[in-house]
């Protein structure tokens, strides 16, 4: 260490060795990877943080592997090294993915004439308005509402004393899960029982998210009886009457529509709460209510709208007969009606 | 996490934010179930440090939820997945693997030694336990990769160090040409103990800064770099824990009826008696510890 003849640091050398005497031989008692790679990061809460220096005070290899660290990063950083979710790679990745299919529509166009170009760049311009337009073509979807939503659909059939069926036993999860992969042909056999589902018929007691999945998804799922985890992830399904459009929605206000044209996902500006039923008149329109006494509504399939809502508790069920007519009910059981598409309600 | 909390208590107590955490890493299109997906998180919870109630929601605040999510498509034997993780991160491993190596051919052996290890090697019992179960989405999958690499590289170094001979320490003659003090000893476990104690009391983050620049060798500026501070700031902390602790020393030294010739006389003693100590931080002498021979203050440097 220079340092201790430039300037005569004796102190300094005492430090330096005494920190070397209290070095750690064993390794036993290191932090995990992980946990170094989190300090490195950054990320670390505070108590964990003072942890962490306090062992690197003390060990030589865990600052000479958090030095490494420190290397490796920069370095592999030269290399593209994007510690991204799938998520936005995908975001980061389409307007490449655009770019690439536009360069080929050029070379395509210039053999096969301006038409064809000019079809494929619409289409590309209009899936750039709907990212930007805040719905977005996804291939993954949401599995929402775990035992907040679960709890919820018991207090509410508690409150309206409508019998929610017992849990079923376990069974691995992947079974329970392949049982809840909607078919076209279960879809057309919830279509027939869609008349369980809010909305699909006259209502006798506020619907009940878990219930309504149960009924969305037909009998398969209590046949196949689905494990904890399965029942408490399940968020909630609408399906049209004629079975041709499927709403699931959950946590977050973020609304799923399966139909014609694929899927689309759509968070609904301003709304964050979560939504626990719904209902479908017809494939075009769909109420959806949920905490907060949150009232979303749609007439054309995809585009929703926030309307005014009869109360600020939460709404538990909903009742449509139409694009404006709707039976609401809250947790306390108080029912409102409207039918001027949400403008006004009156308790019933 | 609640002492002992099973995995549905676990849900229970955090399912929104296990809900965002699902939907955040799109873990859907990576095939992997919500069940997997919360066993996951439920482990990366268990593996926190108790008594830190707050922790388990920066943890799923924070998680990085797509590595999670390829992750567990990973450990679950995804093939695509693989093709995936192979394609991505391959050549960040091989950079990560020189950078750390610092030569081609170990960084080579560093980096494919790994690969079996992240798929999992079947055991006796014929189960396989793939690398990537320690792997919880607290820090990224690239940084993460980097720290396993780090860890393997330098314990490989330090088993290498253990079983190289060591070098002949020949004793300095200027040392023992004096006649020795009989209060010697006892001068140099006084001074020893008190400055012990005085780097005990000290913030962990003073600490290390200080192990970094007088065990280590590092500069300001690496320091600054590894810490996140700017180099005047590492100067100006440095100087005044420096001077926080030579207080302490020297009170301490003064409650043990020491004056201010005897405590001269510490400090001299101090050096002798760990002048073997001493050397390896000069360069001096070589073997023992990676920071007693120069090597760490060199890995940094690269």
């Amino acid at each position: 260490m220079a340092r201790i003849d430039e300037n005569g640091d004796r102190f300094g050398a005492l430090i330096g060795a005494q920190f070397r005497a209290r070095d750690r031989e064993h390794r036993g008692d290191c932090p995990e990877s992980e946990t170094v790679a989190a300090y490195h990061e950054r990320s670390l809460a505070g108590d964990e943080r003072d942890g962490v220096e306090r062992h690197l005070a003390g060990c030589a290899a865990c600052r000479e592997e958090l030095a490494a660290i420190a290397r490796a990063s920069r370095d592999s950083a030269a290399v593209g090294a994007k510690p991204e979710s799938g998520m936005r790679r995908w975001w980061t990745s389409a307007p490449v993915g655009f770019a690439i299919a536009g360069a080929i529509a050029i070379v395509v166009a210039i053999g096969l004439g301006r038409d064809y170009y000019n079809q494929e760049s619409r289409e590309q311009r209009q899936q750039l308005a709907m990212l930007s337009a805040n719905r977005t073509t996804i291939t993954a979807g949401q599995e929402l509402h775990a035992m907040k939503r679960a709890s919820v659909a018991k207090k509410a059939a508690e409150s309206s004393n409508v019998a929610v069926p017992p849990s079923p036993p376990s069974q691995p999860a992947q079974a329970s899960l392949a049982s809840r992969a909607v078919t076209p042909e279960q879809m057309q056999a919830t279509g027939a029982a869609s008349s369980a589902i809010p909305g699909s018929g006259p209502a006798t007691a506020p619907a009940i998210p878990g219930a309504a999945v149960g009924a969305a998804t037909g009998s398969t799922l209590a046949q196949n009886q689905p494990s904890t985890f399965a029942r408490l992830w399940r968020h909630t399904t609408v399906i049209s009457p004629d079975g041709s459009v499927r709403w699931e929605f959950g946590s977050g206000g973020i609304i799923q529509r399966f139909g014609p044209g694929g899927m689309t996902a759509i968070r609904v500006p301003g709304v964050t709460a979560d939504l626990l039923a719904g209902s479908a008149p017809s494939s075009a329109v769909c109420w959806i209510v949920g905490q907060g006494g949150v009232v979303l509504r749609t007439i054309d399939g995809f585009d929703w709208e926030k309307v005014n809502s009869p109360t600020s508790s939460d709404l538990i069920a909903v009742t449509a007969s139409g694009p404006d007519a709707a039976v609401a009910t809250a947790r306390d059981s108080r029912r409102y009606a409207t039918s001027d598409g949400g403008q006004t309600w009156q308790p019933q | 996490m609640a002492a002992r909390e099973t995995s549905e208590e676990f849900i229970a107590r955090h399912c929104a934010a296990l809900a965002d955490v699902y939907e955040r890493g799109m873990a859907r299109a990576y095939r992997v179930a919500p069940e997997t997906m919360a066993a996951a998180l439920y482990r990366g919870a268990c593996s926190l440090p108790e008594n830190a109630s707050e922790t388990v929601e920066h943890y799923l605040a924070s998680v990085h939820a797509g590595d999670l999510a390829l992750a567990c498509a990973l450990i679950a034997g995804d093939a695509a997945a693989w093709d995936e993780f192979v394609a991505r991160y391959r050549p960040i491993l091989y950079a990560s693997a020189r950078a750390i190596a610092g030569d081609e051919l170990r960084a080579r052996e560093l980096a494919d030694s790994l690969w079996a290890e992240l798929y999992g090697i079947r055991g006796q019992t014929g189960a396989r336990r793939p690398l990537l179960t320690y792997f919880h989405g607290r820090s990224s999958l690239a940084t993460w990769l980097h720290a396993v690499l780090a860890r393997r590289h330098i314990d490989a170094l330090r088993a290498e160090r253990r079983h190289s001979p060591l070098e002949s320490v020949t004793a300095d003659p200027a040392i023992n040409s004096d006649p020795p003090n009989p209060e010697q000893p006892r001068y140099i476990e006084l001074i020893g103990r008190a400055l012990n104690d005085a780097l005990d009391t000290l913030k962990p983050r003073d600490r290390l800064r200080l192990a970094y620049y007088y065990s280590d060798g590092l500069t300001l500026k690496e320091i600054g770099a590894l810490m996140e501070e700017r180099e005047w700031t590492v100067s100006r902390r440095l100087k005044r824990t420096r001077e926080a602790i030579r207080r302490r020393v020297e009170l301490r030294l003064r409650a043990a009826g020491l004056g201010t010739e005897e405590i001269r006389q510490c400090y001299d003693y101090a050096m002798e008696g760990w002048s073997s100590e001493l050397k390896p931080a000069t360069g001096a002498a070589a073997g023992g510890d990676a920071t007693k021979d120069g090597r760490f203050v060199q890995s940094i440097r690269k």
